[in-house]
């Protein structure tokens, strides 16, 4: 009995030292709650119906690097996006990965917001008020059956018939429809895009920016590691995350012997939607090690049963403020935490700079 | 007696604009479309909707119906439609009949309204959240 006492209690403390190291991995960083914090002079993003969630993250991890350089000029996703497209050859803007546009801005430079803005303005007014995203969406719609075999393409198009546009573009179709002979010069929705970001002379001061790396393929552990180092270091991270993670958190698409793109689980439940978003901070939630993920669906985006961590309009950052007592107190929703097991294994590509 | 009449006024308008609206956890301005707006924050179902979806004058509030059309079965979203990381929320709006409308929070955020035939408003984080309340239902 004595002898187990003295087994017991050595074993209990190695134990309890490993529980202890544990605890340090899971150290707090966290790149929003500081008064100079880059996220709070960066807004957050609502990509609307684009499919730009990849130039969203690509732009704030660049624009945060900026902003602690002391910049003030923010760079465009939507510019950053159809800048990449277009340089890449591609016909939309339509899905892409973060660390191809981090290259592109790194060599090309960036058009700044406001000229971006100035732009499309006539343009979005001329569609009735529109949306970047709607507006891009609606060129992509427009182009996306024009080819050189097809020249009465323009009688095919019903944008009306579109889910997520539905009666809103008719102004602008009718725009088209008045003037087809000057769209008709164009091929591609990203070729029309060109002409009207034709004034825009880009800014070529990011060849500073750390090249970009990406690890795809990799174990959970590197994967950790990765983004790990690189909030140590201050910075935040891109990730493509599949997103049942919001309404499933126990969903695993992905698992140790399977780290390729695991669109289904070894059950072959319903795919993944991979959505390219930001981990901004890192802290130990009950248990569990959890992952604050920056997202780009708006100010209010709080998914059902997740903590999610604001900025208040007082300046303060509360890291969670799930059922707010005074809803009107939130400026805006920075993030949502997930544990590391749950983030981890449905992560599909980690980019850091 | 001037100052008084006009110091009441505004001591009143004060108050109007602070009136507390029975059934709103809370209330906010948003600057939707260049429009301010007055909101009315939901807890049972975690959304903004326009004010007028909770007065009693106009209890018909269509956006709150776009909101349930979405708990039925009825609208399926299919996952190709989410490529490239779309807001569900924009999706939806597009697919029930509302028109998206943008807003610009304080400070320079971005937040996206679905508005329905009635002109009243909802906030379509609150569409997808309710959709996928609905898909766990009909499972």
């Amino acid at each position: 009995m004595k002898i187990k006492g003295f087994i017991l209690l050595p074993l209990t403390l190695l134990l309890g030292m490993g529980s202890v190291s544990h605890a340090d991995d899971c150290e707090a960083l966290n790149l929003n709650d500081d008064y100079n914090s880059p996220f709070r002079s960066m807004p957050v993003y609502d990509q609307d119906g684009s499919g730009t969630c990849y130039a969203h993250a690509a732009a704030q991890m660049v624009n945060y690097w900026r902003i602690k350089k002391g910049e003030k000029d923010l760079i465009s996703p939507i510019y950053a996006a159809w800048q990449m497209s277009n340089n890449t050859g591609a016909k939309d803007t339509y899905a892409g990965f973060s660390k191809t546009v981090v290259s592109d801005l790194k060599k090309n430079g960036y058009c700044p917001s406001k000229q971006v803005e100035t732009c499309l303005k006539a343009w979005k007014k001329t569609g009735g008020n529109l949306t970047d995203a709607q507006l891009i969406h609606f060129f992509e719609k427009l182009y996306k059956n024009k080819h050189i075999f097809n020249p009465l393409w323009l009688t095919d198009v019903d944008v009306s018939q579109d889910g997520y546009l539905g009666s809103r573009c008719e102004p602008l179709m009718n725009h088209v429809r008045k003037n087809e002979i000057s769209f008709s010069y164009f091929q591609t929705s990203n070729e029309i895009l060109k002409s009207i970001f034709k004034d825009c002379k880009p800014i070529t001061s990011l060849a500073s920016i750390p090249d970009p790396k990406v690890y795809e393929f990799a174990t959970f552990k590197v994967k950790e590691q990765r983004i790990d180092e690189s909030l140590a270091k201050g910075f935040p991270v891109a990730i493509d995350m599949c997103n049942t993670i919001r309404t499933n958190q126990k969903f695993r698409p992905m698992n140790e012997k399977n780290q390729v793109g695991g669109h289904k689980n070894a059950k072959g439940e319903k795919d993944c939607n991979y959505h390219a978003v930001l981990v901004t901070a890192r802290k130990k939630i009950g248990n569990s090690c959890s992952y604050l993920v920056r997202n780009s669906w708006g100010a209010f985006d709080s998914p059902k049963g997740i903590q999610c961590a604001c900025y208040l309009k007082s300046g303060y950052y509360n890291s969670n403020c799930t059922h707010p007592s005074r809803a009107k107190e939130i400026k805006e929703i920075v993030g949502c935490w997930y544990s590391k097991e749950d983030l981890l294994s449905n992560t599909d590509r980690v980019t850091t700079l | 007696m001037k100052v008084l009449f006009f110091s009441l006024l505004a001591l009143s308008s004060i108050h109007a604009a602070n009136k507390k609206i029975p059934g709103c956890g809370d209330q906010s301005f948003f600057v939707v479309e260049g429009k301010k707006i007055e909101f009315c924050w939901l807890p049972k179902i975690e959304a903004w909707v326009s004010i007028h979806c909770v007065q009693k004058k106009k209890p018909d509030c269509k956006a709150l119906t776009l909101y349930q059309s979405l708990l039925k079965p009825v609208v399926v979203m299919e996952s190709e439609e989410l490529n490239g990381g779309k807001n569900p929320g924009s999706v939806l709006c597009g697919k029930i009949g509302g028109t998206l409308q943008y807003a610009i929070l304080e400070g320079g955020s971005q937040q996206t309204f679905c508005s329905a035939a009635d002109g009243s408003l909802i906030d379509s984080n609150a569409l997808s959240n309710a959709y996928y309340a609905g898909e766990k239902i009909k499972k």
